[in-house]
């Protein structure tokens, strides 16, 4: 998995490429947890993302939560795949998908 | 790497070789570098012998050469000019003799004539004056007494000649007309054996003649006294009156002076000379025989004994020449130099033999290479002194080395021999390594850190054993854990073995020890089958910890409500409370009508369900679904209904199914799923179960795990 970070002020993108797995959540976790302080418009692209299990799930559910308080989240180019797990696990309901 | 054939050869042994070689190479080089030093120094002395032994020999004998030439021909120039004074004063006094008789003859006038007695046999030997006469004289003429009286005058200086020269025998004053005043000794021949007195015909004499025919002073061919055995020679002058001849005057005289000359002219004792008249006769020789000897005899002439160079040279010494030259004499090579005797025309002769000359040189090159030889054989013996004693060195040195460099081996290697032995102490548990020798090098450098080595590995042999020791509980832990999270989930099977109506079949495998998966079935009432298959978010302890959680609370809140939506969103508000780690769970939770098939289901975020109908094919039910449950309150889920056809299964997974991967990360999806289950459609749900995973099984290979994988298939059988 790799993250790739584009920050403009307040505004951060983050591109996730590869699987988002058990293994590689906690990496992403704690990049999220070191950089959104201060962000107010985050923005999650997937175009890369191959997979994402529960533990990306939790991890996306999670910074949900933050941003909720301090601005908004956006996920975007999000590919069929990752569409229907989000659609199965609700998490349509809880982000925003552009 | 190891031979482990090879025998151990101690460092000691190495480092004690090493050094050993190292000198040993040393002191070899060292030795060559000498010995050829000291050999092409011996070469050089040898060179250099040689050369200046030649050169002394070249210079020696060159300037050897020159002065015996030069001195040989002064020698000859010498003794050949005393042996021509000899001859040029016999030829004065014969000149004053004549002088006087042309005074006599020019003043005869004013002079009185004297009388000239006969010879006189009683006077013996002694010296006399006396007048002879030839046969053919006017004895009694007038004109002819006068001039035999007038000429009378000249009687003492005929007595005076004799008595003052030793070597004239005999003077005289001949007249043409035929009388002749002589002054000597020898009187006695005038007389036959009768006492008769003989007349003397001196004009018929060669030196009268030859006085005559040179017209001026003339010597006569040396002539051989029979009774004296000496050579003598005459000298005579004609004298003349008003150019009209009145006579000759002359002197005899024995060359017994000149033989003394003659040999004076000889040097050292192999040295020879001889004297040859105007013809090459050999008049004196000091040579006995052979070439250049005097003939016993008769006169012998040395051009006709020698031949080849020396006649040669001869005959240019004869020609009046002053010369010296290297040739042979009896076959013999001889300096001959030889020189005239100006007034006579003749020539001395003096024979040097060459080895006289070059002896000398040749015993000082003898000398010179003698003490070369000496000089030699002395650097030999210091040679041979110089080699034995740098033998004997090498040899004490090498001796010396050896200890030494066993010595220093030793005390080099006896710290790591040291070191060694305590490293070697070192076997099993025992760790301990102490190091009391103080090197202050590299070696104690070694030990202590070696020291602190066996230190830390004690220590992390203490370490990893706490740590071995807490995994090993933890591992007892977690399979103690395993086996509750087991428990807790129904376990046997048959289920219900009572029911004829329904079969009900499930299994969990989890990942790690323990899962986040989790199913539960059980009965609300006779005819209400309560069906649960969830998924923690995550895995391992903390999701079986939320599992355990998620599952006490759905069960509980299925025991106080037939709405499966109540009951999710109950749990829902339960679990989110103090979720601050966001843990999350999905949920599907249906209650089936067992004797009618109808199924109240809920889906919080969960897979699909899987339905087989009646026409034995299963397929997946797109249900409605709801967000995942755990983590935002107060959500509303939808509830839907479906039916299970008598005959009719119901199979449900969680993603650790469908989301199963292979080596090359390829999903093994629901298509894969449904496949598998619909290749025996109609296998019991124990059976289904077994061909799912096995399928699973085949696609992953050896990939590892990922996720739990739970199944349930649920069958209403037909009555």
């Amino acid at each position: 998995m790799t993250i790739n970070k584009k920050q403009e002020g307040t505004t951060l993108e983050i591109a996730v490429e590869g699987r988002l797995d058990t293994t590689t959540a906690p990496q992403l976790e704690a990049e999220l947890k070191h950089s959104i302080d201060g962000i107010t418009a985050l923005t999650m692209d997937f175009a890369n993302l191959e997979y994402i299990s529960s533990a990306g799930l939790r991890v996306l559910l999670s910074v949900q939560k933050v941003m909720n308080k301090q601005g908004s989240m956006v996920v975007r180019h999000v590919n069929e795949m990752i569409s229907e797990i989000f659609e199965v696990t609700g998490f349509v309901d809880i982000l925003t998908i552009e | 790497m190891n031979d482990a054939n090879k025998p151990m050869v101690p460092l000691e042994k190495k480092v004690f070789r090493a050094i050993l070689r190292l000198l040993l190479v040393t002191l070899l080089v060292v030795g060559a570098v000498i010995v050829f030093q000291l050999l092409q120094l011996r070469r050089g002395m040898i060179t250099a012998n040689v050369e200046t032994g030649q050169e002394v020999e070249s210079i020696s004998s060159q300037a050897m050469e020159e002065m015996m030439e030069e001195n040989l021909l002064r020698l000859t120039a010498e003794k050949a000019s005393a042996a021509d004074k000899v001859f040029s004063d016999l030829g004065q006094t014969v000149s004053i003799l004549a002088k006087n008789a042309e005074y006599l003859y020019e003043n005869d006038a004013k002079i009185d004539g004297v009388e000239v007695h006969l010879p006189d046999r009683k006077n013996g030997d002694a010296l006399d004056v006396y007048v002879t006469y030839s046969d053919k004289a006017d004895q009694s003429s007038k004109k002819f007494q006068t001039e035999q009286e007038l000429l009378g005058n000249l009687q003492w200086d005929l007595l005076a000649v004799t008595s003052e020269h030793e070597e004239v025998n005999s003077d005289y004053f001949a007249a043409e007309s035929g009388f002749m005043l002589q002054a000597d000794n020898v009187y006695q021949e005038q007389f036959d054996d009768e006492g008769n007195l003989l007349t003397f015909e001196a004009k018929e004499r060669p030196w009268y003649q030859g006085a005559v025919e040179a017209n001026g002073l003339y010597f006569t061919e040396p002539t051989h006294d029979a009774s004296t055995g000496d050579f003598a020679v005459m000298c005579s002058i004609p004298v003349y009156d008003r150019k009209e001849l009145k006579g000759v005057a002359g002197a005899g005289m024995y060359l017994t002076s000149l033989k003394e000359t003659v040999s004076e002219a000889v040097i050292g004792e192999s040295g020879s000379a001889c004297l040859l008249d105007g013809n090459g006769n050999v008049i004196f020789s000091t040579r006995n025989s052979g070439e250049l000897s005097a003939g016993a005899e008769d006169l012998a002439n040395a051009l006709d004994t020698t031949k080849g160079d020396l006649k040669q040279f001869l005959i240019e010494a004869v020609g009046g020449t002053q010369a010296v030259s290297l040739t042979a004499v009896d076959g013999e090579n001889a300096y001959v130099s030889c020189s005239p005797l100006g007034t006579v025309g003749w020539t001395l002769i003096s024979v040097l033999p060459e080895d006289i000359v070059t002896a000398p040189t040749q015993s000082l090159t003898g000398a010179l290479a003698t003490k070369n030889d000496e000089m030699l054989q002395q650097s030999d013996r210091r040679f041979l002194t110089a080699f034995i004693t740098l033998l004997v060195a090498v040899v004490v040195l090498m001796l010396v080395a050896n200890l030494v460099s066993k010595r220093l081996s030793s005390r080099l290697t006896q710290p790591i021999v040291a070191l060694t032995d305590k490293v070697r102490e070192i076997e099993g548990d025992n760790l301990s390594f102490t190091w009391d020798q103080h090197t202050n090098d590299e070696i104690d450098v070694l030990a202590n850190s070696f020291g602190t080595m066996t230190k830390r590995i004690e220590q992390y042999i203490a370490d990893i054993t706490a740590i071995t020791a807490e995994k090993e509980r933890i591992g007892a832990e977690l399979s103690v854990a395993t086996q509750i999270q087991a428990d807790m989930l129904p376990c046997i099977f048959p289920a219900f073995p009572e029911r004829e109506d329904f079969d009900i079949y499930a299994s969990m495998c989890p990942a790690k020890e323990v899962g986040g998966d989790f199913y539960d079935f059980f009965l609300m009432d006779d005819d209400h089958l309560v069906m649960v298959m969830a998924d923690v978010s995550g895995k391992g302890v903390p999701a079986a910890l939320f599992m355990v959680i998620s599952k006490t609370i759905i069960n509980n809140q299925a025991q106080f409500s037939d709405s499966p939506k109540q009951i999710l969103e109950t749990a829902n508000n339960l679990l989110q409370e103090n979720n601050a780690e966001d843990m999350f769970v999905t949920v599907w939770l249906g209650i089936l009508e067992i004797s009618t098939g109808k199924l109240k289901a809920v889906n919080a975020g969960h897979e699909y369900p899987v339905i087989r109908g009646t026409d034995g094919k299963f397929e997946i039910l797109k249900d409605k679904h709801g967000m995942v449950l755990g983590t935002i309150p107060g959500l509303k889920y939808r509830e839907y209904d479906a039916e299970i056809e008598e005959g009719g299964c119901l199979f449900l997974y969680t993603d650790g199914v469908a989301e199963a991967t292979d080596a090359k990360n390829e999903l093994y999806g629901t298509e894969r799923m449904l496949e598998a289950l619909n290749r025996d459609p109609l296998a019991n749900p124990q059976q289904l179960l077994v061909n799912v995973r096995a399928d699973i099984d085949a696609f992953v290979g050896d990939a590892p795990q990922f996720d739990d994988i739970t199944m349930m298939a649920m069958e209403r059988k037909k009555q």
